[in-house]
């Protein structure tokens, strides 16, 4: 094939990519559907998970109930995934710390609870959970680093995404919940 | 390439930053991202500067051969220069980040694949390094104006 063909084939498909990754991968907090079976899609109700926090010790998705919960699939050397942690933690400290509920699974086998406890302490909050949880990550079909979910406080999912956390997106999605 | 460095030039800053330029379409954080994945990946980074730099010589001397004989073998030479470029695109940087390669493979392998990266940017530049070998980029001036009729 031409290589001019190739180049601009490889172009489009990357500009593609970029410019779909909002509508495709971001389901908004008002597109609820059903809210009374389970499921991954937003107004469904999330699967069950077991999880083991280094610390706080077993974490399953009903120890959530009664507080939104952000869940955020990520490893310790994303660094987009940092970045959108330090705004979540930021929203955490102005609406006192305990408005809502984190979980951070972290998916990449290799890596230990000591370096999620590190990471915590970098771009986290004591309060927030930590876990591994690849099986999760699973049962949840996630597809890429940086995947977020959004439960309000029954357990029921209001907003998923996988875009790099931009503290102005925060708001729109928790403060209806909160 | 002494001819046109600023062709070379501006081809290495467009390489260096097509990573954070396409992810801008859809996050205001790409430069905060690309800037501080530069800091904490150091081995990363540097085998990223180095395939930006080939990159632009490959293409300026793509460019330059294009219609003068120096090697008489540029189509091969440009596909393999793609397929290297493309393969650090795309596995070169983060599979398992949001990415073309992510919707084709599971996250398992795509997480795998990243911890892997630095070795695939390698291949990606010694493919590179190839291809301008076979473009006539190792070639001196003075040679090929000989073959030149």
């Amino acid at each position: 094939m031409n290589a001019k063909v190739i180049c601009f084939l490889t172009i489009s498909i990357m500009l593609i990519t970029a410019i779909l990754d909002g509508d495709l991968w971001t389901e908004p907090v008002s597109a609820q559907t059903s809210e009374s079976k389970e499921g991954l899609q937003v107004g469904a109700v999330a699967p069950d998970f077991q999880l083991t926090d280094p610390v706080k010790g077993s974490i399953t998705k009903s120890n959530f109930t009664g507080k939104p919960l952000f869940i955020f699939f990520t490893a310790t050397w994303c660094t987009p995934c940092q970045i959108g942690a330090q705004n979540l933690a930021r929203y955490d400290d102005e609406h006192g710390g305990s408005a809502f509920n984190v979980l951070i699974v972290f998916i990449d086998d290799k890596q230990t609870d000591n370096q999620f406890i590190d990471w915590k302490k970098q771009f986290g909050r004591d309060d927030w959970y930590i876990a591994k949880g690849i099986e999760m990550a699973n049962n949840y079909q996630v597809q890429f680093l940086d995947t977020k979910y959004v439960f309000d406080k029954d357990g029921i999912i209001k907003w998923i995404d996988v875009k790099p956390l931009e503290y102005p997106s925060i708001d729109p999605v928790l403060s209806p919940l909160l | 390439m002494k001819e046109k460095p600023l062709l070379v030039i501006a081809l290495v800053v467009v390489m260096f930053f097509v990573t954070p330029i396409i992810q801008s379409f859809s996050t205001s954080l790409a430069f905060e991202i690309w800037f501080r994945d530069l800091y904490q990946k150091p081995l990363s980074s540097s085998l990223y500067i180095i395939f930006s730099v080939l990159f632009g010589m490959f293409i300026a001397l793509y460019l330059y051969s294009k219609n003068r004989c120096i090697d008489c073998k540029t189509s091969k030479a440009t596909k393999s220069g793609i397929a290297g470029t493309l393969l650090g695109l795309t596995i070169g940087v983060c599979p398992a980040c949001f990415s073309f390669i992510g919707f084709l493979i599971p996250l398992s392998v795509s997480i795998f694949l990243t911890a892997f990266a630095p070795i695939f940017m390698i291949g990606s530049i010694a493919i590179i390094l190839y291809s301008i070998f076979r473009v006539g980029g190792f070639k001196s001036i003075s040679v090929n104006r000989e073959i030149e009729p």
